[in-house]
């Protein structure tokens, strides 16, 4: 896919040199305007399809920087480059101003709240004018891009610089992260990096971008009016970006070439020209009904798909016969390291020795969802070093622990302590910086990422290397696309990326739900092995009591939200408690052991 | 001194029947209906065209509510076909996608120029003190107090409601339940376009700009909507009257008049920093 893109971006050079050689003024104009469209079309790719945000301002955001340029051009002397950057500076944070508020909103609610910020700035700001502009003073291009041709190539240059960059945060943390919080924001947070401070920098990037647009765009036309600013603008325009996927270059760049071009034709044709905004309308309908990504992400599969045909999957080497040695599993993990000594003062010990400190300790936790009770004064401590096991019927309250412990739930009472430390209080990234990790029910990995790229998101700076960690979950190669990985295999990749920053406690939630045969078995091996590997206490929730049996030191049996049995797996799974659980027995009256 | 004018009041009732609309299609279709003013506009200004041709007001405004209800309906068939099962921020993005459409032929066929609604119940009207109600804006208000009447006991009480609750958050299982979806979708669609377009109807004969500015009404009623928090049909009720309240109030000095268009922005940041000051996860474990 790079040397595609490395063929696109040079077809694009060509096509730039060749239209500012060739075209005349009235194509140079019209091409002109397409670019600056497709930089905003760029920025929708940014807050949309990248970080899956809906705003409803862009063009706003464009209005800003057109008006800074304007007031700047009418107030100083500063030259038109120097302007540019300062339209982008000023929309970046405008964007953050508006995003500080929306910060906490998703989907919905951020496009109600960019959609009447738009409509405000609109009536408030740009219906009494642009600065200079009513007086006459017309925005000139500098003097070097004086001339068509020279002001098309200033545009083509900058749409082509600020794609490159784009294209580089995508694959940088930063866009990865973006990807991330977009398919869900729990993980990110569990991943430890802050959903705001996510979510904010993309809507100031691409508030950014645009504004760079709105710019370019006064100085094309010398003078703009709000109209160009409208609410209803920002709509049409993420309605092509819809259509045609401007969260690649290329559909970016046709978003603003039809944008521009499709009216054009319609007058040829003799056709009214108003009638190119229902043609982006049926079209990103269409796009949205065939799923994400519009045209360009349809094309990019069809390229792969020409170029790949079959690819046969990577032969997985067997674990025991991994490469990397670093862990022998069929050593029990160090099971006599669990006396419980609370008093020792952990900051005396680096994170991820598995010393005798009670590494987690939960105390009289409980959980109220309305009138039922998921937990109920639940206390427990886990070793360092070891596997516990938590085990229960459907509804025992098993998920709502791990949520509780990871700080997904907002009110508890009780506290949860991780190495002497009480962070019962604190936010869920908080939690996972703290070495807390966990994985979900349902995978929550990112599909438009490699394993590698989400495994360095993951590793935070403190991995090890992570060829180790692949070959120890028996992965694919680091670069791998997550999309094209199966759904067990992406399970398994989500619980390698809980443990490769070697955490203090990793809470799996049914990780090998859904895995079947061999490469269960492998996998429920390199669980057992975490410990020893990783130097991480694990918290197994598992309905396959022969899993439990076979990796868990202890375990906990939760039913109705409280603790009816805790101990080694063959004195749990043989209390009449546990069996009445389980069965359904009603002589067992539960106990709490 | 509150001073509550003719116009005040019939956007009062606009606001808050377009308001209680979007609230009642995203309870019962799960869609945040960008697209209920222009919908409701296409309603006025088809009233309008039929009273220009000799129609009686009666005939020409059940004539538009009929179309509003259709196109409403026609909408609600895209989704129920192409986007029942969509996640949420894919369906916001098409219903933007489906009101740049509608906007665009509402311009192809009326163009943006202003025209004149004929007023409903032209003349009769009360003053107390400061506040001129004619009877069109009561009889939108009660209208809308009707439709949440209505709906809350539709939603609550009756087999209908039942379906199309289930429909908003399990289609599929709903639909493996035997739920007739599509007849469903678009009754409730219908509905809300029918009530939208009576509500514009009545606010028409006071706003002066042409097809855009009925289309733009989407504003405060998104505001009305979300101090409704998407869900209480009361509240997003009230929050109509209030953003029409405060609208008025700031035409109150004309230095505060600028600030007009603003008021929908004000609220909804207000109500948003309030409703979403604690941190709230996604739904999916």
């Amino acid at each position: 896919m790079r040397r595609a893109e490395a063929a696109g971006g040079a077809a694009y050079v060509a096509g730039v040199l060749l239209i500012a050689r060739f075209a005349d003024e009235f194509w140079l104009f019209l091409l002109t305007s397409a670019l600056i469209t497709a930089l905003v079309a760029v920025s929708v790719g940014v807050i949309y399809d990248n970080a899956g945000l809906l705003s409803l301002c862009q063009m706003t955001f464009a209005g800003i920087g057109a008006w800074t340029v304007g007031w700047l051009s009418h107030r100083t002397d500063l030259p038109f480059l120097a302007q540019l950057p300062l339209a982008a500076m000023v929309a970046l944070a405008v964007g953050v101003l508006v995003g500080v508020p929306a910060l906490r909103l998703r989907g919905l609610n951020l496009a109600v709240f960019t959609l009447v910020f738009s409509a405000a700035v609109s009536r408030v700001v740009f219906a009494d004018g642009f600065p200079g502009l009513l007086e006459g003073n017309r925005v000139g291009p500098p003097g070097f891009a004086d001339g068509d041709a020279g002001f098309f190539l200033l545009v083509a240059v900058t749409l082509g610089l600020v794609a490159a960059v784009v294209t580089a945060l995508r694959r940088a943390r930063l866009g990865r992260w973006w990807f991330s919080v977009r398919r869900s924001e729990r993980a990110v947070a569990a991943l430890g990096r802050s959903v705001v401070r996510t979510k904010l920098s993309a809507f100031a990037v691409s508030a950014a971008i645009a504004g760079v647009a709105g710019g370019l765009l006064v100085a094309l036309n010398g003078v703009v009016s709000g109209a160009s600013f409208e609410p209803l603008e920002s709509m049409t325009i993420l309605t092509a970006a819809l259509m045609f996927g401007a969260g690649h270059f290329e559909g970016a760049l046709l978003a603003g070439l039809f944008g521009r071009l499709i009216p054009n034709f319609l007058s040829d044709l003799g056709l009214p020209q108003d009638i190119a905004p229902m043609i982006f309308a049926a079209g990103g309908l269409a796009a949205l009904s065939q799923g994400e990504g519009g045209l360009s992400a349809a094309l990019r599969a069809g390229l792969r798909r020409l170029r790949a045909p079959a690819v046969a999957p990577e032969p997985v080497p067997a674990l025991v016969a991994r490469t990397a040695g670093t862990t022998d599993i069929t050593a029990q993990p160090d099971r006599g390291a669990s006396e419980e000594d609370d008093d020792v003062d952990p900051s005396t010990r680096p994170a991820n020795d598995p010393g005798r400190v009670s590494v987690l300790t939960l105390e009289r936790i409980s959980v109220d969802y309305g009138a039922v009770r998921a937990l109920d004064d639940v206390s427990l401590h886990m070793a360092p070093g070891t596997i516990l096991g938590l085990i229960g019927p459907n509804g025992a309250g098993k998920s709502t622990l791990v949520d509780a412990v990871a700080g997904f739930i907002g009110g508890h009472d009780g506290t949860v302590t991780l190495a002497g430390e009480d962070i019962g209080r604190l936010a869920p990234r908080l939690r996972a910086g703290r070495g807390v990790r966990r994985s979900f029910q349902q995978s929550h990995v990112p599909l438009d990422l490699s394993i590698g790229g989400y495994l360095d998101l993951a590793a935070g700076h403190s991995g090890p290397p992570l060829t180790d960690a692949l070959a120890h979950f028996g992965l694919p190669p680091a670069a791998t696309a997550v999309r094209s990985l199966d759904v067990g295999t992406r399970r398994i990749l989500e619980v390698c990326g809980t443990v490769v920053s070697r955490p203090r406690v990793v809470l799996l939630d049914e990780p090998a739900a859904g895995l079947a045969g061999h490469t269960r078995e492998r996998f429920v091996a390199a669980l057992a092995a975490i410990p020893s590997t990783f130097g991480s206490s694990v918290l197994l929730i598992e309905h396959d009591l022969d899993v439990v049996a076979a990796t868990c030191d202890r375990v906990v049996v939760l039913n109705f939200g409280r603790v009816i049995a805790d101990g080694t797996p063959d004195e749990v799974l043989t209390h009449p408690a546990v069996v009445a659980a389980y069965l359904g027995a009603s002589n067992g009256r539960a106990e709490p052991s | 001194m509150l001073t509550l004018t003719v116009a005040a009041t019939a956007a009062a009732g606009a606001y808050a029947m377009l308001g209680v609309s979007i609230v009642v299609l995203y309870r019962m279709a799960g869609v945040v209906n960008f697209s209920v003013a222009v919908v409701g506009a296409f309603g006025a200004y088809t009233t309008a065209a039929a009273f220009g041709q000799g129609w009686p007001f009666g005939a020409a405004m059940v004539v538009g509510i009929a179309l509003a209800a259709a196109l409403a309906m026609l909408t609600g068939l895209i989704f129920a076909r192409f986007f029942a099962t969509a996640d949420s921020a894919a369906r916001t993005a098409a219903m933007i996608a489906a009101t740049v459409g509608l906007f665009a032929v509402g311009f192809r066929i009326f163009g943006d120029a202003p025209r004149s609604v004929p007023v409903l119940f032209p003349g009769v009207s009360w003053s107390a003190g400061n506040v001129v109600v004619t009877l069109s804006s009561i009889i939108v208000i009660g209208a809308a107090i009707l439709t949440v009447l209505l709906m809350r006991w539709v939603l609550a009480r009756t087999r209908l409601g039942t379906q199309v609750r289930a429909m908003s958050e399990r289609p599929v299982t709903a639909e493996l339940l035997g739920v007739p979806i599509y007849a469903r979708t678009t009754t409730v669609w219908g509905f809300t376009g029918a009530v939208s377009a009576f509500g514009m109807i009545v606010v028409a004969s006071n706003l002066p700009g042409g097809f855009s500015s009925l289309g733009f009404l989407i504003f405060p009623a998104m505001a009305a909507a979300l101090i409704g928090a998407f869900r209480s049909l009361p509240l997003a009720f009230a929050g109509g009257l209030v953003v029409a309240i405060i609208e008025s109030l700031s035409s109150y000095r004309p230095s505060w008049a600028e600030y007009r268009g603003a008021v929908p922005f004000l609220i909804a940041l207000v109500v948003l920093l309030w409703t979403q000051r604690k941190q709230v996860w996604d739904a999916a474990r």
